[in-house]
C-alpha cells in the first residue's frame, strides 16, 4: 500500500497533522506518539494493518514535526482533548488507541475523560505515575536538553530505548536518523512537553474508570519505564493483560515492529470478535512475527529480572530464606476469566 | 510553507557535491551572520537599558557570544569574490533586518511592551530555526574551522535559547496570551520562511 499524503486539520486554532491509511469504515486504530517521534513512525504499521481490515490514525501530536509547537507550554491534558477533537474532525467514530510512553501516558488521560470514543487501548513502555526513579530520569533528560542540547538528548535516547543488537546493525544509519529527528524537532517545543510533566497528576487514582480492554506491553529490558511502572497498572486497570515483550528495550516499537504488530493485531482483532479477556493475566510475547501461539502466560515472577520462580507470598511480608522451599509456579490460564496470577496484590 | 527534512536535504545534497567552496561558505556566513548580527542587536538594546533583571545575565552573555560568532563567521569563512552572491545574501537577510527595524518603530521596546515582547519572540525564532548544522555533509571535513565553526554556533545556539524560553514564557508581560502566542507564532513564520529561501538558494533552486 502506497504511503498515505499528509493532511491538516485545524483543531482548537492548532494545525495538527496526519496520515489516515486504509478504507473508511473499517475498525480505526490511532497511534500515538513518543516524546521525540512523529506520524511517519507509524507508516509501517499502518500498511500491515490496512492489509488486515484495518483503518489507521497517525498524527504529530501537539509540539511534534509539523504539527504547531507552543511556545508558551502545553498542558498534558491538551493532548487527550486535542485527539477527541481529531476524532470529532474526521467522524471516524470509536477508535482503537495505542500510545507509545509519553503518547501512552496520554492514551490513558484520553481513556479516562474521552472513554467513550475508545473500543481498545493499548499501552507499550509508559507510567501513570512519576515513580522516583522516573522522576528523577525525567529531570535528567530535562538537564541534558537545556543545558547542552537537543543532539545531547538524542545521544541519550538511543542508547537508553536500544539494544547493543541493534544499535550495532543501526550504527551507520543513527547519524541520518539522528539528523532527520533533530529537523524535524525543536528544542522548545520538546521542553515544553517534558515541563508539562510538571503539573502532572498521577492518574492512578482514575484507571479504575476506564472499562475498556487494555493491552499493557512492557519490554523485558525496559529500565526507562521499568516493570514496576506497568504493574501499577496492571493491579489497577480493571480489564487488562500485561505482555512482556522479549529481549526488548524501551523503544520496541521501533526495534521490534513486527513482533509488536502481531500483539496488537491480536488483541484489536480479540476486542472486535468479542473474545478479550481483561483477567490481568501475564503473558510473554512470542518473539516470532508468525506461528502459534502469539503469547505464552509468563510462568515465573514478572516483577524480577533474575530468573527464580515466583514466590508463593509477597517477599516484603515473607522475606525469602536460603534454602526455602518455593511452590512451582502455575502459568496463566488463557481466557480463564478469572486472575492468573494470585500474587496480585490488592 | 512549512520547512521539512526534504528542504535540507537538497542544500545537503549540493554542499557534498562541491564542497564547502568559497561561494557555499559565504552564502551560509551571510545568513547565519545576519542572523547572530540582528540578535545581537536586539540584545544590544537590553544592554543599554539602567534597570538590571535577574535575566540580565543571560542577556549579557548572549549579547557577547552572538557578537563573537559574527565575528568567528567572518574570520573563518574564505570570502567568495564574487558580487551576485552579496547582492543575493543581502535581499534574503534583509527580512531578517526588516523585522527588527518594524519592531523599533515608535514606541519601541524600551516604552512598548508589545515591541518588546516581539523583540524577544523575534530572537527566539532566530536562536531556534536558524539551524545550519543539518546542512553539513558526512564527507565534510570536521576539523575544518568553518565546519567547526557551523557546529560550535549551533551547540550554542541551542543553550542561549533558554535565556528567551524562559523570558517568553515566565516573564511579566501585561499581553494576553492569546496575543502572545500570535506574536511568537509571527516571528517564526516570518523567519522559516526567510530560511526556507536561503536553503532554496545554497540547494541552487531558484528562492
Amino acid at each position: 500500500m502506497a504511503t498515505p499524503a499528509a493532511q491538516f486539520a485545524e483543531i482548537d486554532g492548532h494545525r495538527i497533522r496526519y496520515t489516515l491509511t486504509g478504507d473508511a469504515g473499517l475498525p480505526l486504530v490511532t497511534f500515538a506518539n513518543g516524546l521525540t517521534q512523529n506520524a511517519d513512525l507509524w507508516t509501517a504499521y499502518g500498511a500491515k494493518l490496512a492489509d488486515n481490515g484495518y483503518r489507521v490514525l497517525a498524527y504529530d501530536m501537539l509540539g511534534q514535526g509539523q504539527s504547531t509547537k507552543p511556545v508558551l507550554g502545553i498542558e498534558l491534558t491538551e493532548h487527550a482533548d486535542l485527539l477527541a477533537g481529531l476524532l470529532t474532525y474526521l467522524q471516524v467514530g470509536r477508535t482503537h488507541l495505542a500510545g507509545i510512553s509519553f503518547g501512552g501516558v496520554v492514551a490513558l488521560d484520553f481513556a479516562i475523560r474521552h472513554g467513550e470514543q475508545l473500543a481498545g487501548l493499548a499501552v507499550m513502555s509508559s507510567f501513570a505515575e512519576l515513580t522516583p526513579q522516573l522522576e528523577l530520569l525525567g529531570n535528567m533528560l530535562h538537564e541534558g536538553l537545556t543545558q547542552v542540547g537537543l543532539p545531547y538528548l538524542q545521544s541519550m535516547l538511543y542508547p537508553m530505548n536500544m539494544s547493543s543488537a541493534w544499535l550495532a546493525a543501526n550504527r551507520t544509519r543513527i547519524p541520518a536518523m539522528m539528523r532527520s529527528g533533530y529537523i524535524g524537532n525543536d528544542l522548545y517545543a520538546l521542553q515544553n512537553l517534558m515541563e508539562s510533566f510538571v503539573t502532572f497528576k498521577p492518574l492512578t487514582p482514575r484507571l479504575k474508570e476506564i472499562s475498556a480492554p487494555v493491552l499493557l506491553m512492557n519490554g523485558e529490558y525496559d529500565f526507562f519505564t521499568p516493570r514496576e511502572c506497568h504493574e501499577l497498572l496492571r493491579r489497577e486497570l480493571p480489564n487488562c493483560r500485561l505482555t512482556l515483550v522479549q529481549h526488548a528495550y524501551h523503544a520496541f516499537t521501533v526495534e521490534l515492529p513486527d513482533v509488536t504488530l502481531r500483539q496488537l493485531h491480536e488483541f484489536f482483532r480479540s476486542v472486535d470478535d468479542g473474545n478479550w479477556v481483561g483477567d490481568g493475566s501475564v503473558w510473554i510475547a512470542s518473539d516470532r512475527a508468525d506461528g502459534e501461539p502469539h503469547a505464552f502466560p509468563c510462568p515465573g515472577d514478572h516483577m524480577r529480572a533474575l530468573p527464580l520462580p515466583a514466590l508463593p507470598v509477597s517477599p516484603a511480608r515473607a522475606p525469602a530464606r536460603v534454602g526455602a522451599r518455593r511452590s512451582t509456579p502455575k502459568p496463566a490460564r488463557a481466557g480463564s476469566g478469572r486472575p492468573a496470577d494470585k500474587r496480585r496484590p490488592a | 510553507m512549512i520547512l521539512t527534512t526534504a528542504h535540507y536535504d537538497k542544500a545537503r545534497a549540493t554542499i557534498a557535491g562541491r564542497g564547502f567552496d568559497a561561494d557555499m561558505q559565504t552564502r551560509i556566513s551571510l545568513f547565519l551572520g545576519a542572523a547572530k548580527s540582528v540578535n545581537a542587536a536586539i540584545l544590544g538594546a537590553v544592554e543599554m537599558q539602567p534597570r538590571i533583571t535577574i535575566a540580565y545575565p543571560f542577556v549579557h552573555g548572549q549579547y557577547f557570544r552572538e557578537v563573537e560568532f559574527a565575528v568567528l563567521l567572518a574570520r573563518v569563512t574564505r570570502w567568495s569574490s564574487n558580487w551576485a552572491t552579496y547582492a543575493e545574501g543581502t535581499r534574503l537577510t534583509t527580512s531578517l533586518w526588516r523585522q527588527w527595524w518594524q519592531i523599533q518603530w515608535p514606541a519601541g521596546p524600551t516604552l512598548n511592551p508589545r515591541s518588546a515582547y516581539s523583540a524577544l519572540a523575534l530572537g527566539h525564532a532566530l536562536l531556534a530555526r536558524v539551524r545550519t548544522a543539518p546542512l553539513i555533509p558526512d564527507n565534510a571535513n570536521e576539523t575544518d574551522p568553518f565546519v567547526a565553526a557551523l557546529r560550535r554556533i549551533e551547540q550554542e545556539s541551542g543553550r542561549m535559547i533558554q535565556a528567551q524560553i524562559r523570558l517568553l514564557k515566565d516573564a511579566d508581560s501585561p499581553l494576553p496570551l492569546d496575543e502572545r502566542e500570535r506574536i511568537i507564532e509571527a516571528k517564526q513564520l516570518e523567519v522559516d520562511e526567510a530560511f526556507r529561501r536561503f536553503l532554496a538558494w545554497l540547494a541552487g533552486d531558484a528562492p
